[in-house]
Order: structure tokens, then C-alpha cells, then sequence
């Protein structure tokens, strides 16, 4: 799903930007008449989307108005599983959480990836040289690395209550009344997922916004700084305003992943205690392959596709806005 | 033994599934490209030639026991060619009952127990009844009715009717205690509910609990073994198989005693305060290391807790109740298009003896009509009496995950809850609206 909107959104923004340019070339080489012969390249790709994606989305949904065990031929119901969802309280919960896990996989780690991208970039790389930087941004990235299934059994075993490094720790050096029961209460278990996805998407909006800021004119800093600008002031107007398309990019790749979270729940708490950690991907998981209620679980799937395709379109129309705006000025 | 894959953590059961149709498949493939050659069918008579056997045991005491039974049959018969193929428990699940309609089919099988196996392939007409051979070999008056109703099914649902399958071991749900904690302090191992009772408050008074994994499987036994405490056959009759409604109300004596119960020991610091977020293998650890002097486990932590433990004795005592979580293990079947029915009747028979129902104990595993006598494996004399005196009492109370898909996470999801917020009421509604939601 994510990948496409960035793809096509990426066509688009190409597309409108080269017209000009690709039109002058055609008439130059005569390539208008040979246009169709290109059409062929576009196969491998369509064929491609085609079964991967397209296919798989129409018969999700043509299976989401069937009532369907996965076995024998899907009764086909109407609106029913769809009429079930609107009155199903765990489903609007699990969209409930799914906005903590927006703040927890996309607000959060955008801000505090373009200031720690900023305090690499701009203080750490001059004083304590190049090497240190990257050193550091390898560290933080590495997170990124690790598979997700691994990073949520690890964390299951730094948090476990009585045997866990963390709670151990806080014993040890006198805190007795932090050393929570992190995943198995209902107050604090959305509350360490959340921590974990900080800092599992922290690493990729920081290695983003440090490219970002290489592509920035030094210049402009050096400009600012003989100014007197002291450096939140440099960070705010120049660097914070100058990485607007990265900003966008990152706030949508992440707010997608953020909205069909998966693995960290399906690892750690299994959606419990209770449904306090329950989310739509795996709300839909359930239903497909655990109770064997096809029909619902795509419908689950559905709905959580539509919204997904309705808040990329907006992120990538407020977006699109900002890069007319900056080429106006 | 089975049930694991409910029991056990589901990571490794979604990459054993893509396994497993993958098998399955080809299983299906081999059954496709041979066939045709149905006049082979035709010309089987009273003197059988082949057999062929099928079971999915590996490294089990089952499969080492078999084996040695499938041996004295083949000297019995030296004119009969046996055949064995080891399969998986998967690809009897997926692909089974399409084989069992093909001449492909063996002679003797090890099929799963539950609906959706044996249940639709004896509603096919895929499997022999059985009901002649028990009342010649006396299997209907050796074994108790607990165990032999995982083999009786009518329109496919297990629980009675003919019987189209025999288990022939078993495994069960019971507490585990540290044996010299209990000397040393004088208590002695409950035999009631109130007795249980006391002895938690003791452990409390003493800064124990039992160890307790809430955050995974665990807790759903507990959960289950409470209800059983008051339960009768004919309940779990109504609870597994839907026979007569069940009241998940907080005054049902089943259900609503359970949590009832969890609640109270929680609130009276039976547990330890952090329970809903302890993981059934950091529990075991916790009982292995002498830290919590008392855990409900099931017999699948046997060889584990007998490896792991150092530096004290250990035992087990049924849960004090009516009934125990249990059940008999998977069964022996004779596929309708059995070449050799009498012949498998006979293994089946041998299997169900004294000499290899104590060799299964002696090797590991849970024996139905072993004699306690002859058995020497120092785990299994413990395991076995209280296992022997759960099946003589028809106190077998099955698993409380069976009824409909996706209880298991439902009830592991409430129970975690159950044990963090107290909420008996909030639990009770969970589980009784998904049961009620979901059942057929």
C-alpha cells in the first residue's frame, strides 16, 4: 500500500515537473510514432502490481461481502460483516490505539529525528569529526536493522517484570516504584510499545533528515551564524524550514507503517492484557486466521486500506502545496 | 500432545503451518499420481498381503513403542508385507481426509482427534466403525468412557456415537510442588478446594506463591482447572460439544467460580503482584530454581522440570476438584477402505496390551492400562498415579480452548486482564460472548 502511494506519487510530482522537458525531446527525436513500442516495458511492472496487488486488493475485497471459514466456496452476504465492524467495539479501539502508535512511530521520532539529525550534523560532526557522527547515526539506525519479530523479543525479555534487565535495575539503584509491570497491565502496556517504536523508528528518520541536510547550502548557515543567529535559531528558520520535502516523505512512510502495525503486538502481548494493545492489522489477523472468519477479517483489511489510501492522498496533497509554495517564493 | 500447538508459543506454529501446506500439497500430489489402480482394491481378501501404517509420532515414547508393537506383528504374520510411512501431524490435518477417500489410503493410521480430522472423515464414511472389533478385544469395558469418547463421533461431532478411533495415551493438567518445601515446613498436599485454599494462604503467610505464567498459556489452565472444580461430565459435554447451553454467569459454579476465585486470589496476594506480565517459561524457571514452591503445569513439562530441577524433590497432586484439564491423546484409526482391517484391529490390540502400554510409560510417555507396578522411568512413576487415577474416575475434563477458533487467544487475552484489574465480571462477559458468538 505505502510503497505504491510513494510510487505514484512519485510519478506524479515527476511527471508534472518533466512535461515540459520530455514534450521538447520527443518532437526533437521523433519518438511520438515509435511511442507505442514502449507500452512492452511497462508489462513486467504491470503484471507485476497486477497480481501482487491489484488482484490480491479486488478479491479482499469480494471476499469482505462473503461470510467464508477458508474452506469450501465464500456465502456471499452483502454489507453484514461491514454493518458487524461499525457496531464491533474492539475494532474501533484498535483504531483508537492505532493513533498512539501514530505519535509513537511518527510524530515523535520526526521531531526528535530532525533535532538529533541536526545536533550530529551540526555539532557533533564539526567538533568531534565525521567519523564519531556516523558512528553514531550507524548506532542509532541499527535498530532499523533488526528484524521486528527480534526486536519485540528482546524487549519482552528487558521488560519482563521479575526476571527482566530493566525492572532488576531499577531495584537495584533504589527506584522499587518504576519497576512497573510494563506488558501485563492494561495502563502501561500501549505505553512501553509505544517507547520500543520510538526508538525502533528513530533511527530511520535521523539517517533521512542527515541526508536531507547534506543536500542543504552550507552557506546559508555560515550566512546566519556571522548574523549571530545562535543555533536553535539557525535550526528553526533554516534547517527546520529547508527539509520540508523530507518531513513529508517521513510522515507518511511512518504514519502508514504506523496505522498497520503488526509484528511488536503480535510478538509481545498478542493485542492483551484484555484488548488493551489491540490494533487493526492485527484485529484483521485474528479474524482470518485464528477464528477463521475470512469475510470479517477482510473487511477489517478493507476499511483499513481506504483509510490508509485517504490519509497518504492528504499527506501528499499538503505536501505538494508546500513545494508550490516554496517555488513561489 | 497435540494440543501444543495451542499450548506452546503460536510464533513457531505460523512458519510449521506454511510448512505444513507445503507438505501437504505434495502429500495430496503423491495421493493424485497413482491413481487409477483401483482393481488392486478389489481383489484384497481374507488373506491379506500388505500393510500398510501410518503415524506421525517422532521421538516420542509412542513412536519407539509402536514401532517395537508393529515388530511382534510382523513376526506374527511373517507372510504379510508391513509397510510404515511416517507422516506429520499437519499433513494428516490438511491433507488426510482427501487421501482416506483415494486407494492410497493405509491400512492403519494415527489421525487427529477433533471435528474438523476424524470427525468429517467419519461423517464421509472414510473410517471403519470400530464398535465390533471393541467388543471383541473388551476395549469398550478396558477403557473408560473419558478416554473413549475422543473417538466417537455422530454427523462428525466427537463426544458419542460409533467409535471410529481408539487414543491409547493421554496427558494432563496437574500442580507441581516442591516436595522438600513441603516437608520442611510441615504442609501437606490438598486433597479439597478448601484445602487448596489454606495452603495458598500458608505459602502467603510463609512470602510464597505459586509460580504463575499469566502472560501466556497458563493462565488459561488455571483459569479452566477452577471451572472443572465443580464441573460435571455432562457440562463439559455441554461446554465442548454444545449438547445444553452454558451459563457464564458470575453465579455458575463453573465459570463464574473460576473467576470468582482468580480475583480473590489476587486481591489476597496468592499470585505474585506483577503475574500478568510473567511468561509461562519465566514461571517454570521460578519453580525449576526452588523460588515459588508450587506451579500448575501440564505433562508436557515432565521431562523438563525432572532435567532442570537441582537440589530438591519434586511431585504432583491432581488439582482437588471434580474434574481435571486433560484429555486422551490422538487416535488409531482403520480407514474404510482398509485392506487389512482385522490385522490393524489386532496392532491396535497389541498397543492397548500391558506389555507395550508399560513399555509407552517406561519410555516417557502417559499410558492408558499400564500396570503401576511395572513401571521404573522415576518421571513417569510420578506422573503416572495421578494421571491413572484421573482416567479410573472419568475426571478427563479436556481443554478449554476447543469449542470455537480463536478461544485460546480470547481466554489468554481476558485472563491476562483477569489477573492485572480483578475485573471477574469484565472476564466472565468476554469469554461467555465470544463462546456464545461463535459456537455452530
Amino acid at each position: 500500500m505505502s510503497a505504491t502511494e510513494i510510487a505514484s506519487a512519485g510519478k506524479k510530482s515527476s511527471h508534472k515537473a518533466k512535461t515540459p522537458d520530455t514534450q521538447k525531446r520527443r518532437k526533437a527525436k521523433g519518438v511520438g510514432e515509435r511511442r507505442g513500442q514502449y507500452y512492452f516495458y511497462l508489462i513486467p511492472g504491470l503484471v507485476a502490481f497486477i497480481t501482487v496487488i491489484g488482484g490480491s486488493f479486488f478479491y479482499n475485497v469480494y471476499i469482505s461481502f462473503t461470510k467464508w471459514n477458508g474452506l469450501g466456496h465464500p456465502r456471499w452476504v452483502g454489507m453484514q460483516n461491514y454493518t458487524k465492524l461499525m457496531h464491533d467495539h474492539t475494532f474501533w479501539q484498535s483504531f483508537v490505539h492505532a493513533f498512539y502508535f501514530i505519535a509513537a512511530m511518527s510524530i515523535i521520532p520526526t521531531f526528535l529525528g530532525v533535532f538529533l539529525a541536526a545536533l550530529l550534523f551540526d555539532y557533533v560532526a564539526p567538533r568531534f569529526g565525521n567519523k564519531s557522527a556516523a558512528f553514531m547515526r550507524a548506532g542509532m539506525y541499527m535498530p532499523q536493522i533488526v528484524p521486528l519479530t527480534i526486536t519485540g523479543i528482546l524487549w519482552a525479555w528487558l521488560l519482563a517484570p521479575t526476571t527482566g534487565v530493566i525492572n532488576n535495575f531499577l531495584i537495584k539503584v533504589g527506584l522499587d516504584q518504576f519497576a512497573l509491570n510494563w506488558l501485563g497491565e492494561e495502563k502501561t502496556a500501549i505505553f512501553s510499545l509505544s517507547i520500543i517504536m520510538v526508538w525502533v523508528q528513530i533511527g530511520y528518520t535521523i539517517v533521512i533528515f542527515m541526508s536531507g541536510m547534506s543536500r542543504l547550502d552550507p552557506s546559508l548557515q555560515e550566512a546566519a551564524q556571522i548574523d549571530g543567529a545562535s543555533w536553535f535559531q539557525r535550526f528553526r528558520v533554516i534547517t527546520w524550514a529547508q527539509l520540508g520535502p523530507e518531513i513529508g516523505v517521513v510522515l507518511l512512510t511512518t504514519t502508514v507503517a504506523a496505522l498497520k502495525v503488526f509484528a511488536p503486538v503480535y510478538v509481545m502481548t498478542g493485542g492483551g492484557p484484555g484488548t488493551a494493545t489491540q490494533v487493526p492489522a492485527f484485529f484483521s489477523y485474528f479474524h482470518f486466521f485464528t477464528t477463521t472468519k475470512v469475510g470479517y477479517g477482510a473487511a477489517v483489511a478493507t476499511v483499513l486500506s481506504v483509510l490508509l489510501t485517504i490519509l497518504a492522498v492528504i499527506i501528499l496533497n499538503i505536501q505538494n502545496r508546500q513545494e508550490q509554495g516554496a517555488n513561489k517564493r | 500432545m497435540r494440543n501444543e500447538s495451542t499450548k506452546t508459543s503460536k510464533k513457531s506454529s505460523k512458519a510449521v503451518k506454511v510448512a505444513a501446506l507445503a507438505a501437504a500439497a505434495a502429500l495430496a500430489l503423491a495421493g493424485c499420481s497413482k491413481s487409477g489402480g483401483d482393481a488392486a482394491a478389489t481383489t484384497a481378501a481374507a488373506e491379506p498381503t500388505t500393510f500398510k501404517v501410518w503415524w506421525y509420532e517422532k521421538d516420542t515414547a509412542m513412536a519407539s513403542t509402536w514401532a517395537d508393537a508393529l515388530e511382534e506383528l510382523k513376526a506374527a504374520h511373517p507372510n504379510v508385507t508391513v509397510t510404515f510411512e511416517l507422516k506429520t501431524w499437519d499433513q494428516i490435518q490438511k491433507a488426510g481426509n482427501a487421501i482416506l477417500d483415494s486407494d492410497q489410503a493405509p491400512d492403519l493410521a494415527e489421525w487427529n482427534k477433533g471435528n474438523a480430522t476424524a470427525g468429517s472423515a467419519s461423517q464421509a464414511g472414510l473410517l471403519t466403525d470400530l464398535t465390533p472389533y471393541a467388543a471383541k478385544y473388551g476395549w469398550d469395558t478396558r477403557l473408560p468412557e473419558s478416554a473413549l469418547l475422543y473417538g466417537r463421533y455422530t454427523d462428525g461431532l466427537m463426544g458419542k456415537g460409533n467409535l471410529y478411533g481408539l487414543s491409547t495415551y493421554g496427558e494432563y493438567v496437574s500442580w507441581f510442588y516442591n516436595k522438600d518445601y513441603f516437608t520442611k515446613n510441615n504442609l501437606t498436599v490438598p486433597t479439597t478446594p478448601e484445602e487448596l485454599d489454606a495452603l495458598l494462604a500458608t505459602l502467603k503467610s510463609q512470602g510464597q506463591t505459586m509460580a504463575l505464567g499469566g502472560a501466556g498459556y497458563q493462565i488459561v489452565h488455571l483459569a479452566y482447572a477452577l471451572a472443572l472444580t465443580n464441573a460435571s461430565q455432562q457440562w463439559v459435554s455441554d461446554f465442548q460439544f454444545f449438547q445444553n447451553p452454558v451459563d457464564f454467569a458470575p453465579t455458575s459454579k463453573e465459570w463464574g467460580y473460576a473467576a470468582a476465585k482468580i480475583a480473590d486470589w489476587k486481591k489476597k496476594g496468592y499470585f505474585d503482584s506483577k503475574v500478568s506480565g510473567i511468561s509461562p517459561d519465566d514461571a517454570v524457571a521460578a519453580f525449576e530454581a526452588g523460588k515459588n514452591p508450587l506451579i500448575l503445569g501440564g505433562t508436557w513439562l515432565d521431562d523438563g522440570i525432572q532435567k532442570a530441577t537441582v537440589g530438591f524433590d519434586w511431585g504432583k497432586f491432581q488439582n482437588p476438584g471434580a474434574l481435571s484439564v486433560g484429555s486422551a491423546g490422538n487416535l488409531l484409526v482403520i480407514p474404510s477402505r482398509s485392506k487389512a482391517p482385522d490385522l490393524a484391529a489386532e496392532f491396535i490390540d497389541l498397543v492397548l496390551s500391558t506389555k507395550y502400554q508399560n513399555e509407552l510409560g517406561n519410555s516417557g510417555g502417559l499410558p492408558l492400562l499400564a500396570d503401576a507396578a511395572a513401571l521404573t522411568n522415576p518421571v513417569t512413576v510420578k506422573s503416572y498415579s495421578v494421571f491413572d487415577s484421573i482416567v479410573k474416575n472419568n475426571q478427563l475434563g479436556m481443554y478449554p480452548d476447543w469449542p470455537v477458533p480463536g478461544y485460546y487467544e480470547t481466554q489468554l487475552a481476558a485472563g491476562t486482564k483477569l489477573l492485572s484489574d480483578g475485573d471477574a465480571a469484565a472476564y466472565l462477559k468476554t469469554i461467555g460472548d465470544f463462546y456464545e458468538q461463535n459456537k455452530p
